[in-house]
């Protein structure tokens, strides 16, 4: 089996859904949105910027949906998809030859699924290419996803299908990191057949779930996933079926009382056993004008179980947050905010002394502005310091529009004070502008034109610019 | 200098909330254009949005309290709400219905009090030898203009009185104001959810919210963007939102899509065009520092295998095939210790065991393979450091955590595959995990 076919399949599924709903009443929408991006990049070994890498870029999104498939005005069934092309004009033949997967990523089905939510009063379900969103992370997948609701606060699902990977009419974002082109695959019965190449094996989706619903102030959800990367190379002869990732994760919100609120979630991984990410925060407004949170992160980088950099991460990484706001009126505040990341490295093989327990620490402070509809101002003054270089942002921005909305303009002008550990990165150390022009124009109800002229000052270059142009089109038939 | 931007943000900081505290002390405010002292404030968390209620002219006197006092009921004056079944209707009483008590004839002498200014708020009428509120049109000075815009929402008065739900179990505390108005007799969102459970009442969005085609909900309106403030869920769409939203979407994927498309996820989280809300004009050659502090959160967006590697490859960041006569040097002195020398404070473990993501930006596995593999011959073509490693000894690195080998049986009953990348089958450390 390809990695095709299972698209091709669930797409095939879709229409014939699509085909056999009665048409009565259905809303057709197109969505059509094209950017053009032009920018160019140094070269690592050529800080004089004598032969930049030229990214000129055509983005093409088309989308097509069709709402209440049902024609009973509920939008109970449901159609959406979205279909992007990507060409980069900048890219050379022989870049090519030096890395195939920069050939790959032309043209992707985002997500094409058809969507039914509570029919009969019980079932939600989700067939096509469809994007999966819990505590264990986000996973794009071709198949099925069925949850039914129960009298009792919960609602149960199951999902199956194939993880969507990278290849013909896919580019995943999502992917697990560790097995795409140029990782070796694995090796059974001690044949080791080289490296992933453009057809990468099919990787087999099966999850359980438990939601609870109906509850205004709580929300849970568990799930279970195990994803299976399938042999499909017969050199690799029996046994080939290997586990990617087996997980079992959760989260939550819950409103304690009115101001204060906790939330949480975890994801222990059943093939590391060990608990690979935990989040957890807690936000108090306890009178209008003031509100303060916390939050907290755990994790230890995981990847597909096939590969071997599973074996070397172990030690966690932990992110404290705390953020206060002081409300003028609701749209106007301020906010502080301070993180610390904490890590404690095992120094015993060394006799030098490593970074210490706090190896990052960094403060912010700024206000947002909503003026009235039409306006709104946002300044902010961030700085970090510790693992990594240290680095001071002094950002301001805005926007503005008027003739009812049909013209808009937005800006954002930033100050940068910046000192990378980087050794390549020595001769940008210093400080630096940065600043953006934007200007929108709807020149019809449903398209609009959108232009951006992006400007970087630095010590290497003084004058970096990049320009995208966005045009939208929506049109409902 | 960095004194100084400090001062600057500061300053900037100061001025805004000087001009914050203006306008938010400022006259108007809820009450509308004309700022009513009868329209007080009761206690409570937070008032109703102005985006969904807008805002309200009511140059009125009237007292809800006295009234409720006098038992007067909330039907005498406002008769047709029973049959209201329209957000828009308009349940106001007609001056009429106030002469029934208030003989404007009688002016001053009459109780209760009749005069103009008893309920048109700084009113002085002039009217002689007809009744104003039966012949308006011959009023010569109009009073104040009561303006009610329609509520951006959608409501049925009537099957909630015909339920028997009494009028203060939602407009609570009217008898301890005098004008009503959104900031303190519309109820909030909370109170309608304290039925509209899903099990009492429907809890859907859309009972309340007006809806697009799509099903989704109109957020777009004249007076702003209808915006969760983080009153009953977790979801106040601040300034940091875009940050920090996924412990939302993790736990509720589906409450978002009530108002966001699909596509707003993916325009991001799978997207190649930077977004400038996000990643700031300089952001290409800044990143590093980014990612060296927290990659993970990069990970939502971006592969580091795929999105990273590409371009680090095609800038000449990386060169793993050393084809480039490049003199850019990355790491610092002491990465690796090929002389078998104790490992210095910059040695890479360090970072591979923190987060060997900010690796993977770079690197394939083939360069791990070189010193950790366990084979005596690389299965992939790697040429090995082994030979070279600790003054000539043979023995690879193991880069499996403390605690490993009690749970290595189990790792490889699923998946023994990814084990034979660097020890071969027979090798006794693989078999001891057997």
């Amino acid at each position: 089996m390809t990695s095709t076919r299972p698209l091709l399949l669930g797409l095939l599924t879709a229409l014939g859904i699509l085909v056999v709903t009665p048409a009565f009443g259905v809303d057709f929408e197109v969505q059509s949105r094209t950017i053009g991006d032009v920018y160019a990049h140094l070269r690592a070994d050529d800080q004089a910027g004598d032969d930049p890498i030229s990214r000129h870029r055509i983005h093409q999104i088309l989308g097509l949906n069709a709402w209440d498939l049902m024609g009973d005005g509920t939008n109970s069934l449901t159609f959406v998809s979205s279909l992007r092309i990507d060409y980069d004009f900048g890219i050379l033949a022989e870049e090519i030859d030096n890395n195939g997967q920069l050939a790959l990523h032309d043209a992707s089905l985002l997500y094409g699924y058809v969507e039914g939510r509570d029919m009969w009063g019980w079932l939600d379900f989700k067939l096509g290419r469809q994007y999966e969103i819990d505590a264990i992370d986000m996973l794009l997948f071709d198949g099925a996803k069925i949850r039914a609701k129960t009298p009792w606060y919960f609602a149960v699902e199951i999902l199956g299908g194939y993880e969507a990977v990278n290849g013909t009419l896919t580019v995943n974002q999502q992917a697990l990191d560790g097995t795409v082109e140029g990782s070796p695959r694995p090796c059974f019965n001690d044949v080791c057949t080289g490296y992933t190449v453009e057809d990468p094996d099919p990787k087999l989706v099966v999850g359980v779930g438990l939601s609870l619903m109906d509850l205004t102030y709580t929300q849970l959800d568990l799930k279970f996933r195990q994803i299976v990367t399938l042999n499909d190379h017969p050199e690799n002869e029996v046994d080939g079926d290997s586990l990617s990732q087996m997980r079992v994760g959760g989260a939550f919100s819950q409103r304690i009382m009115e101001g204060l609120f906790v939330h949480g979630g975890a994801s222990y991984d059943m093939y590391l056993s060990l608990v690979n990410e935990v989040r957890g925060g807690v936000r108090y407004r306890p009178v209008h004008m003031v509100e303060v949170e916390a939050g907290y992160t755990y994790v230890i980088p995981t990847f597909d179980a096939n590969s071997i950099w599973t074996f070397f991460s172990w030690r966690p990484i932990n992110r404290i947050e705390e953020r206060a706001r002081f409300f003028f009126d609701d749209d106007l505040w301020i906010h502080a905010g301070a993180y610390q990341s904490l890590y404690t490295a095992d120094d015993s093989v060394t006799d030098q002394e490593v970074e210490g327990e706090v190896q990052d620490i960094g403060i912010s402070a700024g206000a947002t502005w909503i003026l009235n509809h039409r306006a709104s101002v946002r300044t902010d003054f961030t700085t970090q310091q510790g693992f990594g270089g240290d680095q001071t942002f002094v950002d301001l921005g805005g926007s503005y529009s008027f003739m009812d909305g049909k013209l808009g303009l937005d800006a954002r002008a930033l100050l940068i004070m910046f000192e990378s550990d980087d050794q390549s990165n020595l001769g940008l150390d210093g400080t630096m502008f940065g600043g953006h022009l934007g200007a929108s124009w709807q020149f019809h109800d449903d398209m609009r034109l959108n232009l951006m002229l992006e400007e970087a000052t630095t010590e290497v270059r003084p004058v970096w610019l990049r320009f995208m142009a966005v045009v939208d089109i929506r049109q409902w038939m | 200098m960095r004194r100084r931007i400090t001062r600057l943000a500061l300053l900037t900081t100061l001025a805004l909330a000087v001009v914050g505290i203006t306008q938010a002390t400022g006259a108007g405010g809820a009450n509308g254009d004309g700022f009513n002292p009868f329209v007080t404030e009761v206690d409570r968390h937070h008032t109703p949005s102005t985006v969904v209620f807008p805002k309200q002219n009511l140059p009125l006197r009237f007292f809800h309290d006295k009234h409720l006092a006098e038992g007067i009921g909330c039907t005498d004056c406002h008769a047709g709400v029973g049959e209201s079944t329209r957000s828009s209707d308009n349940n106001l009483p007609e001056a009429t219905v106030c002469a029934d008590c208030h003989y404007v004839e009688d002016g001053k002498e009459a109780d209760p009090p009749s005069e103009c200014a008893t309920c048109h708020l700084n009113y002085t009428g002039e009217y002689d030898g007809f009744d104003p509120h039966e012949e308006p049109s011959k009023v010569t000075k109009v009073p104040g203009v009561v303006v009610i815009p329609n509520p951006n929402l959608q409501f049925n008065h009537k099957v909630h009185i015909d339920r028997n739900i009494a009028c203060e179990s939602c407009h609570e505390k009217l008898d301890t104001i005098a004008v009503a108005a959104p900031v303190n007799a519309i109820p909030v969102m909370g109170k309608c959810l304290e039925c509209h459970d899903g099990k009492e009442a429907p809890s859907d969005c859309s009972t309340c919210h007006l809806t697009r085609p799509d099903g989704r909900l109109v957020t777009d309106f004249p007076e702003g963007e209808l915006k969760p403030h983080g009153f009953y869920r977790n979801d106040f769409h601040n300034e940091y939102f875009i940050q920090n939203h996924e412990q939302v979407a993790r736990s509720d994927e589906g409450y978002c899509l009530n108002c966001h498309q699909r596509r707003d996820c993916v325009d991001c989280h799978n997207g190649i065009v930077k977004p400038t809300k996000i990643h700031p004009a300089n952001w290409i050659l800044i990143h590093n520092i980014s990612a060296r502090k927290n990659s993970l959160e990069c990970a939502s967006c971006h592969r580091a295998q795929s999105f990273c590697i590409d371009c680090h490859r095609r800038v000449g960041i990386v060169d793993l095939d050393a084809t480039r006569s490049s003199s850019v040097k990355f790491h610092p002195n002491g990465w690796v210790n090929l002389d078998g020398t104790t490992p210095s404070a910059n040695h890479h473990m360090f970072q591979a065991q923190r987060n060997i993501r900010a690796c993977v930006g770079c690197h394939e596995e083939r360069t791990c393979l070189k010193c950790h593999s366990a084979r005596p011959t690389n299965p992939y073509g790697v040429t090995s450091y082994n030979s070279q490693l600790h003054n000539g000894a043979t023995t690879p690195v193991s880069p499996h955590p403390p605690g490993f080998s009690k749970r290595c049986g189990k790792m490889m009953d699923l998946n023994s595959g990814v084990c034979m990348k660097c020890h071969l089958p027979q090798d006794p450390k693989l078999l001891s995990c057997q």
